[in-house]
């Protein structure tokens, strides 16, 4: 049972939000896969060119994008990534409200053909 | 549970009137105005805004360009159409595909006249902006109060 100081501090410890938190909506997405990449395709309509935030830690992949026209909510998507993506060579793309975020793999992951040597 | 029987069909006429309701704050939500929905069975989202002078009109075209957007007035009524095909990229499999093609068509019906010369449609990252200025009569006026 909480007793009355224990209530207080627990007031103390949250802080006051200035800004009202927009609401997280869930863009449309494809994910595409070939040899060499991965390649996922997200549908944020009214987005500019800086309105996109893309974050990438270990394997998470964290999507975030915002229109000037609205400002109660954002386009929010988040991806678990396989282990093979070379993380220093991925790159996005956005385009008429399209963006593309392609996730080479790494070297070591993409499938080889061996030659075969005489001999 | 009913004191009297006409307690029940009253209680189920709230239900309806609960739901028409519903029904329309959805409507409302997606942009108001009428809805219609073309043969590929797609409807875009959008929504429209009465600004007093015009009405403008927004929606949400993404991977689309001026040229997939057909837009026309007839009588106060504001038709827009396209179509977005599919962009399966050549060589890929795909794992997800939530962003299907549609072709789609969305009508607005417009509360007053408007001036059909000077509507404008701007395809822009993937909205469609389409400004529609009432026509003079129909623009809202500032009636002068005068003390007597």
């Amino acid at each position: 049972m909480a007793t009355s100081s224990e209530m207080a501090k627990r007031k103390e410890d949250r802080p006051e939000r200035l800004e009202p938190e927009r609401l997280g909506v869930a863009p449309p997405v494809d994910i595409f896969e070939n040899a060499e990449e991965l390649l996922i395709v997200v549908d944020v309509p009214g987005v500019p060119q800086d309105g996109v935030g893309i974050d990438l830690e270990k394997s998470q992949l964290a999507v975030t994008a915002r229109r000037p026209d609205r400002d109660d909510f954002e386009y929010r998507r988040a991806f678990v990534l396989p282990g093979d993506v070379d993380a220093e060579r991925v790159s996005a793309h956005l385009k008429d409200g399209v963006l593309r975020v392609h996730l080479p793999k790494r070297e070591s992951a993409r499938p080889r053909q061996i030659q075969v040597r005489a001999g | 549970m009913f004191a009297r029987w006409v307690d029940m069909d009253s209680a189920f006429s709230v239900m309806d009137e609960f739901r028409r309701r519903m029904d329309r704050m959805w409507s409302d939500l997606e942009g108001g105005g009428g809805l219609l929905e073309g043969p590929g069975g797609g409807s875009v989202r959008g929504r429209i805004e009465d600004a007093g002078s015009e009405f403008v009109i927004v929606a949400e075209v993404p991977g689309l360009g001026e040229k997939d957007v057909d837009v026309r007035l007839h009588e106060d009524v504001l038709t827009v159409r396209g179509e977005r095909k599919a962009d399966v990229p050549e060589g890929y499999r795909a794992h997800r595909q939530e962003r299907l093609p549609v072709r789609f068509t969305r009508s607005f019906s417009l509360s007053s006249k408007i001036d059909a010369e000077r509507v404008s449609a701007v395809v822009k990252d993937g909205l469609l902006t389409v400004r529609l200025p009432k026509a003079p009569e129909s623009r809202p006026r500032q009636i002068e109060v005068k003390g007597s």
